[in-house]
């Protein structure tokens, strides 16, 4: 056994690795590639806008920026998308810290009144000062980016950079394809463009003299340092404001998948895995009924197939084998309501839907039956999308490995002590036979990740499948990678356990 | 007639794909200096496939369908395979069909027949189907025609005699006639010479067509994958014509009451009243028959459009969309919106007027061709991946073993729903896609155990030992002794990559909108479930049918490569 357990080890080791590539690779697939969550809602904004200004028969012309830069950092910051890639993995995974902000709630400021007054003081001497400042931003035609004072450029400049200034009016009248070249030339002198006029950074001297960039420039000192105040008030709680006046919570602490967070759902506004666990029972539903049916289709119709090698019975249900193997599953269901659903022909299956509409209300009102029917009329396609696909390769499985066992020496065997016939094929040969279909028996995990998400997009089941595809669809990160992280886990555990179960109920398997 | 040539063009498949195809086949390779050995068990092999009838049969009916799809454009297709104007011909199929081969898009054969070379006044792109008509039946195209303006002329004659009467009593009068009369007698003299040399040219398109020196050869089935079918009446999709249980539309009648004057644009419009069947709804299309019975009901004068309806009188007015040459709608006449030849639609059309046949047909070879091209390719790549784990072992097996764990593990669809959303993905990507993010994975275990396998052999050993290079014995030694698992194994991954298209169409992340598929059609035919059954039933009847028959031929091939002689009980 020492050869196989070092084995099993060696393999068990491989997982994380595996793991980690694959998570990382995705991650970073999903970061890399554009369509993500602001980029989706900056969409739906556009969508909303242009809705409007078809409504109102205006013209929103030029360019409709969607988010101004602002607000698109705080988003950035919500999502957790402002670090770079291999950080932001590494908390997603929980090994690095992450910064996390959480509202204050009124509760908690009512526990300590003289604190939050003073707060609320400091906002106020803050928010004059902020907009005194603003007031003479606007009247002196400066604007602020970030700890930078800037001022539309003179004269001067104009005289200065008259060659580079033509060239650059010139692609600013390409549009908007040729803004990052644009940008690209005047930042080499530090220039840059705000809506379609050139701006650039005050000089100290400006900055010094008492014109009216010393002005705005003091009042800015004022406005940062009365901020610094307020944030230095909250420091002692750790808490931080932000410029809109809202106060978070905010801790530094390892929170990733290690530690069992993963994420906010950014379509259900929920716990990542808390979505996932809800649709865990109708996976599991569909999962163990397909399984046992399954096993009670195939098991049997292979052994008499077996026993009735090339007969008429073999070869009639092997056309049917065949054809279930060529219709792939969604589309056997898709048949199946074009037959059954009330449409030309037969009215004897709903349309879709794992129940229906008032199906918790019978439960309650004690009609189990009315339920249970219910639930079986409703269960009929999918299920029948589910088999069709599986049942063909176990059949044929199942049916090759009995004849593989009735050609060997035992059974010749067993004959010639005079066995009958029945005890030979059910007692010696199956019980050989059903080695390499409990095989597959390690997958047993995946129950909980069944369903395919074309049968359940088909038949309306809220499941497993049908909420991996619209993670996709909706670019639902935390979705898309808790489905993945589970799926992966579970797949490789139950490659190993599959050969491990394998190894264990037939001795003749020796792995090295 | 149709159904004799269809007969001939699938025996002429078969015996191209089955005898012609490999002797060209051979020949070419002779010429290059191959001579084509089979070794005894590959033919005892052959010979067995052969004798397993229902796969052999399968496998003759899917390759020759196959090649026959090839030349679709020539088959199925709206454009006429060759026009013939006097001493100008063109084919427009035939072009069609270059250009499908011709890798770039706009190749030189992408060019079109102007209307004015073929007898019909105008620049424009030539109207096959009216030049068409024309031919079958030039009296009744041109009749009518020659006919107003020689009444024209016949007027404009009298104008000017009436003119010139006037003129010469008034010169003998002795009076001097008035400039606007002469004016005007030389404006009508003007006015028919044109009319004559209008006439005299109408004359001469019409004796081209009389005299039969205009022709035109239409494919089998006229109607294409991409252009709606505007001629029906009703709205789409349109259910088959095929009068099929369940699938066949139900049909509405209504009945002419009278003529009213012809309005601005010289269309008449009518009162119709009295439906049975489906109301009558605007927008609605209905075809023109004769009053009577059902036994009449093939001659059709034309078609009508309601513009408006009153719904409590049951009336209508319905605008006329096209007439007969010289016949009019008498009142009393049938309005049905019924199929009126089987074959018209057989299998009705999609959601946007497009006829399901040649779609079916067409998606057949879009499928087939993808499944095929993906085969092959990944096919190559995964021997090759394989062939290198197997042969050379060590780290380059752990190595390549790890990165298809790993590559194996990312979801597929998630990457092709990226892809997709970022560029549209044409036939080659989506063959390019598949082939890299999956099939080619599928076969490397199974190669991978076979040079494991036979590179411990002797024979291995020994060219190995004399020197040979080691892709050489790869290729020439190991690899036609490791053959059997991937051809056994071919006909199911083909299966899958068919599925995987459909799966893919289906979603919407497949093929452009504008190729024609399989899953595309089965989507229409999700929206429209209870209505449309055929959208659903054609598609699923065409892909179960398919796959059938190469999982029929798939089992065929396992059983002759790979016999497994089970014993008896006893």
């Amino acid at each position: 056994m020492s050869g196989m357990s070092t084995y099993f080890a060696r393999r068990l080791l491989l997982v994380p690795v595996t793991f980690l590539v694959i998570t990382f690779m995705v991650y970073a697939i999903l970061r890399l590639t554009p369509g993500g969550p602001i980029e989706q809602l900056e969409n739906q904004m556009r969508a909303a806008a242009a809705g409007e200004a078809g409504g109102g028969g205006g013209g929103v012309g030029g360019e409709s920026e969607g988010l101004d830069e602002k607000a698109r950092e705080e988003l950035k910051v919500y999502y957790n998308l402002d670090q770079p890639i291999p950080i932001a993995y590494l908390q997603w995974l929980g090994v690095y810290p992450k910064k996390t902000r959480d509202p204050v709630s009124l509760d908690y400021r009512r526990e300590d009144p003289t604190f939050w007054q003073r707060t609320q003081q400091l906002w106020n001497v803050f928010r004059d000062s902020d907009d005194l400042f603003r007031d003479q931003l606007l009247a002196g035609n400066f604007q602020s980016s970030g700890d930078t004072l800037l001022i539309e450029i003179d004269a001067d400049d104009r005289l200065q950079h008259a060659v580079l200034l033509e060239e650059a009016n010139q692609l600013l009248a390409q549009g908007l394809s040729s803004r990052p070249e644009l940008e690209l030339l005047i930042g080499d002198i530090g220039w840059s463009l705000s809506g379609s006029t050139y701006v650039r950074a005050c000089t100290d001297e400006e900055l010094q003299e008492g014109g009216a960039a010393g002005q705005v420039w003091k009042l800015f000192q004022i406005q940062k340092s009365t901020f610094q105040a307020l944030q230095d008030h909250l420091a002692a709680k750790e808490i931080e404001a932000n410029s809109n006046g809202s106060y978070y919570h905010v801790s530094v602490q390892f929170s990733g998948i290690i530690q069992g967070d993963f994420g906010k759902s950014f379509a259900y506004n929920e716990d990542a895995l808390t979505v996932i666990i809800g649709r865990f029972p109708i996976s599991i539903y569909f999962g163990l009924i397909g399984y046992i049916a399954t096993w009670l289709v195939c098991i049997p119709l292979g052994i008499s197939k077996a026993i009735r090698h090339r007969g008429t019975f073999d070869t009639a249900t092997s056309v049917l084998v065949f054809l279930g193997y060529a219709t792939p599953g969604f589309v056997a269901c898709l048949l199946l309501l074009v037959l059954m659903g009330g449409g030309s022909y037969w009215d004897l299956v709903p349309l879709g839907g794992f129940r229906s509409e008032g199906w918790d209300e019978w439960w309650q009102q004690g009609q189990y039956w009315r339920c249970i029917v219910d639930q079986i009329h409703h269960t009929l396609v999918p299920m029948f999308g589910y088999l069709v696909g599986s049942f063909a390769s176990m059949t044929v499985l199942m049916k090759n490995s009995l004849l593989e066992n009735f050609g060997a020496d035992y059974v010749r065997t067993a004959f010639a002590k005079g066995l009958t016939e029945g005890r030979v094929i059910y007692i010696h040969a199956l019980r050989n036979s059903l080695i390499p279909i409990t095989a597959g028996i390690g997958h047993f995990l995946g129950l909980l990740f069944a369903g395919s998400f074309l049968i359940e997009k088909i038949c309306d089941i809220p499941g497993m499948g049908l909420l991996g595809y619209e993670s996709i669809i909706r670019r639902d990160y935390p979705i898309i990678l808790a489905t993945l992280v589970f799926g992966v886990l579970i797949r490789l555990t139950g490659n190993i356990l599959s050969d491990f179960i394998w190894a264990i109920i037939d001795p003749r398997i020796r792995f090295k | 007639m149709t159904f004799i040539l269809t007969l001939l063009v699938l025996i002429c498949g078969v015996l191209a794909t089955q005898k012609g195809i490999p002797w060209l086949f051979r020949a070419l390779l002779r010429l290059v200096g191959i001579g084509l050995r089979t070794s005894p068990l590959a033919a005892k092999r052959l010979r067995r496939f052969r004798s397993i009838r229902r796969g052999y049969v399968s496998f003759v009916i899917i390759t020759s369908l196959f090649t026959t799809s090839l030349f679709l454009e020539v088959l199925v297709n709206d454009k006429p395979i060759m026009i013939r104007y006097d001493e100008k011909t063109s084919f427009p199929a035939v072009r069609d069909l270059a250009n499908t081969w011709w890798f770039f898009q706009d190749g030189p054969f992408s060019t079109f027949d102007r209307s004015g070379d073929f007898g019909i006044p105008g620049d424009g792109p030539l109207d096959y189907k009216e030049f068409g008509q024309i031919v079958d039946q030039p009296q009744v195209a041109f009749g009518p025609l020659v006919e107003s303006r020689r009444t024209d002329l016949d007027g404009l004659d009298q104008e000017i005699a009436e003119t010139v009467l006037e003129i010469e009593e008034l010169q003998e009068d002795g009076e001097e006639p008035d400039e606007w009369l002469v004016e005007d007698l030389e404006a009508a003299r003007q006015d028919r010479v044109l009319l004559q040399s209008q006439i005299d040219n109408l004359d001469s398109i019409q004796q081209v067509f009389l005299e039969g020196r205009a022709s035109v050869v239409w494919p089998l089935y006229r109607h294409g994958p991409r252009k709606n079918r505007l001629d029906l009446p009703g709205t789409a999709p349109h259910g088959p014509s095929l009068p099929i249980p369940g699938l066949s539309p139900a049909y509405s009648e209504a009945n002419l009451v009278k003529r009213s004057e012809q309005d601005g644009s010289g269309r008449a419009s009518y009162v119709i009243e009295e439906v049975t069947g489906y109301p009558l709804a605007k927008g609605q299309k209905y075809y023109v028959v004769e009053g009577g019975g059902d036994e009449k009901i093939s001659d059709v004068l034309g078609i009508v459009l309601i513009n408006s309806v009153v719904p409590e009188e049951m009336r209508a007015t319905a605008e006329e969309l096209a007439r007969r040459e010289g016949r009019l709608f008498p009142p009393g006449a049938l309005l049905v919106t019924r199929f009126l030849d089987p074959w018209e639609a057989p299998l009705g059309t999609s959601d946007s007027g497009i006829d399901v046949l040649p779609l079916l047909l067409y998606g057949f070879r879009v499928s087939v061709g993808f499944a095929i091209m993906v085969l092959i390719v990944g096919y190559i790549l995964g021997i090759l991946a394989g062939a290198a784990m197997g042969y050379y072992g060590g780290w380059t097996d752990i190595l390549l073993q790890r990165f298809i764990e790993i590559w194996g593990s990312v979801p597929f669809l998630f990457l092709i729903m990226i892809i997709a959303s970022i560029v549209d993905p044409s036939f080659w990507m989506l063959v390019i896609f598949l082939v890299v993010l999956r099939s080619w994975m599928a076969i490397t275990y199974q190669i991978r155990g076979e040079f494991y396998r036979e590179k411990a052999r002797d024979y291995v050993q020994a060219a190995i030992g004399t020197g040979v290079s080691d892709f050489k014995v790869m290729i020439k030694h190991i690899l036609p002794n490791s053959m059997i698992p991937v051809i056994s194994r071919a006909p199911f991954s083909f299966v899958s990559y068919i599925s995987a298209l459909v799966s893919l169409d289906f979603l919407g992340f497949g093929l452009p909108p504008t190729d024609p598929s399989w899953g595309r059609l089965l989507n229409q035919g999700f929206q429209f479930i209870l209505i449309y059954p055929h959208l659903v039933l054609f598609p699923v009847i065409a892909l179960a049918v398919t796959l059938f028959l190469v999982v029929l031929i798939g089992e065929a091939v396992r059983e002759a490569f790979d016999p497994k002689v089970f014993s008896r009980l006893r």
